[in-house]
């Protein structure tokens, strides 16, 4: 989670660790006239506002299937699905800028570097970015803190990229070489003191790193990714091979909610996304 | 050797066909293959994992059918279509007729008009996304200084197609422009001559000599307007990916994301298939009603 602390203390709040405490900050914090208190990813997408919106559908309490991967029924019509899907719309409908419904990962950049929000909770790859003084203009005020939790616990986002080798490869040999040498702690120590985001738990650990990386919120930011990297876990969203259009399915009944302007039809939305949802099951025959 | 000396024959009298052969037959052997691969590719269920894809017959022409979301983009892709071609023909036209005059500066004003056309779609689509942005995009603020507070264009679902439509009328109003432009120009002063002396006014010209003499031209550009229309996606994909939920998502950009989002190529290459069959007898019904020769016939 993202936070203006200039805004923070101007306006004397306290940084929220549940959901509530969080709706009480934006209220409080909220400047129709300038920044708005919170901005997050409101454009359709597996990889895109589910992306975020799922910290909120798991911390609610809520699942994407009944027993992942034994049973696979749908349950993203639940109450707990509703109870999310009306936070997250309320939260950017009241608190967030006006065109929020179709903010991509790099509009909620561009928001937090000119300004536009105080709160954001998203990749921590953020980071660099908008602490780089040469295009931000909020460089150096941001506070850094684990995602508030709720009935369903604390579950920060979390994804990676993965390399793969082909199965038709004629250098599958070669290939294993290059990745086991890409993937060394030394060869991740040197790529992430470049990029910021290392995948190696010994880089996250490393004082060279630390040290690299203590412009970005004063060393809190290098303490919370590890505490959120400890505390994500990998089943975040499911991994099988047809959750893009799952997760699409989700995020357009999200994204209609958020830009129809108030959170009356989350109930109806996602009984319609269930319904394709098991359509789309039945026809690959995950469920019968 | 009798055989081979009526070959010749007719070969030299047909020898336009002969010299047409080669590029005809490749042109149509790469056409016909993409065609067939794309029919036999519609009724299969390739599931990615699977290199091969399986046999399904109808099953996907059936799922189409009853599919809500196919028939709502076929709509919204129609309903686009009406008003992106109505809107850069008449604007191409109106300003094609305001700036068809011998001014000094003229020549400027036209290479201004002309400026749209000349940047590539997905850039337009992304500086419009900014120009659209209710923080810090000039459109609300410019609003904002006469004291209207503007939309959330494309993030709202109430405006986003119509913030998408502009744009490609925007884009593609120079096109009009330019092809009407020469239009009017192909029309011989004698027949504004006889029009003046019979009295006509400005108005009356306008609509009983200049259109009618224009009909060619018009019929052609709303064709070729339509058939692009009918690819609609860049702008889509770009600015909306189809939302706020399916509010934007038009057919070609569906079919995009069933085949390389979802990867369910069988239902996809269906999908295309029908919009094929609907355009292709759209156009010709099109054709024929308007009794006008596109084609050298």
């Amino acid at each position: 989670m993202f936070f203006r602390k200039d805004i923070f203390e101007d306006k004397g709040v306290e940084v929220p660790t549940t959901f509530e405490e969080l709706w009480d900050v934006c209220e409080k914090i909220d400047d129709p006239n300038g920044t708005r208190a919170i901005g997050l990813r409101g454009l359709r997408g597996s990889g895109m506002n589910i992306y975020t919106w799922t910290q909120f559908f798991r911390g609610f309490g809520g699942a994407f299937f009944q027993d992942f991967p034994n049973d696979m029924t749908p349950t993203i019509n639940s109450p707990e699905a509703v109870k999310a899907v009306e936070f997250y719309a309320g939260l950017l409908q009241n608190f967030g800028p006006s065109d929020v419904a179709g903010y991509t990962n790099l509009d909620i950049q561009n928001a937090q570097m000119s300004g536009a929000i105080a709160i954001t909770l998203d990749a921590n790859v953020f980071g660099a970015i908008v602490e780089d003084a040469n295009t931000s203009s909020t460089a150096g005020k941001w506070g850094y803190a684990m995602v508030p939790s709720g009935e369903g616990g604390q579950w920060p986002s979390i994804y990676s990229h993965i390399m793969c080798i082909n199965n038709y490869s004629d250098a599958k040999e070669a290939a294993w070489l290059f990745i086991e040498w890409a993937t060394s702690p030394e060869i991740t120590l040197k790529r992430g003191l470049e990029t910021g985001v290392p995948a190696r738990k010994s880089t996250w650990e490393s004082e060279e790193f630390i040290e690299k990386m203590r412009y970005i919120g004063d060393g809190t930011y290098t303490q919370v990714c590890m505490e959120a990297l400890e505390k994500a876990d990998a089943s975040y969203r499911p991994v099988f091979e047809n959750w893009n259009e799952m997760g699409d399915y989700i995020g357009i009944a999200l994204q209609d909610v958020i830009s129809s302007g108030s959170t009356d039809g989350a109930q109806k939305a996602l009984d319609n996304a269930q319904a394709q949802i098991e359509n789309m099951l039945k026809t690959k025959g995950y469920i019968n | 050797m009798k055989l081979w000396k009526a070959v010749g024959k007719w070969a030299e009298k047909k020898y336009i066909f002969c010299f047409l052969a080669p590029a005809m037959i490749i042109l149509t052997a790469f056409a016909a293959y993409i065609t067939i691969s794309l029919i036999y590719l519609s009724l299969c269920n390739w599931n990615v994992t699977n290199p091969s894809p399986v046999f399904t017959g109808l099953t996907n022409y059936v799922n189409i059918v009853k599919d809500p979301s196919f028939w709502k983009s076929l709509g919204r892709t129609f309903l686009y279509l009406i008003c992106t071609v109505t809107g850069e023909v008449v604007l191409g036209f109106f300003v094609a007729y305001v700036f068809d005059k011998q001014i000094s500066g003229m020549r400027f004003l036209r290479t201004l008009v002309l400026i749209p056309m000349a940047i590539t779609p997905v850039v337009a689509g992304m500086f419009w996304k900014v120009m659209y942005n209710t923080s810090y995009g000039p459109v609300n603020y410019f609003l904002s200084l006469i004291g209207i507070k503007g939309p959330a264009w494309i993030a709202s679902d109430k405006t986003a197609f119509w913030s998408v439509l502009i744009v490609n009328i925007w884009q593609w109003m120079p096109f009009s422009f330019l092809t009407i432009t020469a239009g009017l120009h192909s029309i011989s002063r004698d027949v504004y001559e006889a029009a003046q002396i019979d009295g006509a006014g400005k108005m009356k010209t306008l609509f009983y000599v200049t259109i009618p003499m224009m009909k060619q031209v018009l019929i052609t550009l709303v064709l070729l307007r339509a058939i692009e229309a009918m690819k609609a996606y860049d702008l889509v994909y770009v600015m909306t990916s189809g939302g706020p939920g399916e509010a934007t998502q038009l057919l070609p950009f569906y079919i995009y994301t069933k085949g390389f989002t979802w990867f369910d190529f069988g239902y996809a290459a269906a999908m295309s298939l029908i919009l094929l069959v609907i355009a292709n007898n759209l156009f010709k019904f099109f054709i024929n009603k308007s009794g006008v020769n596109v084609f050298y016939e």
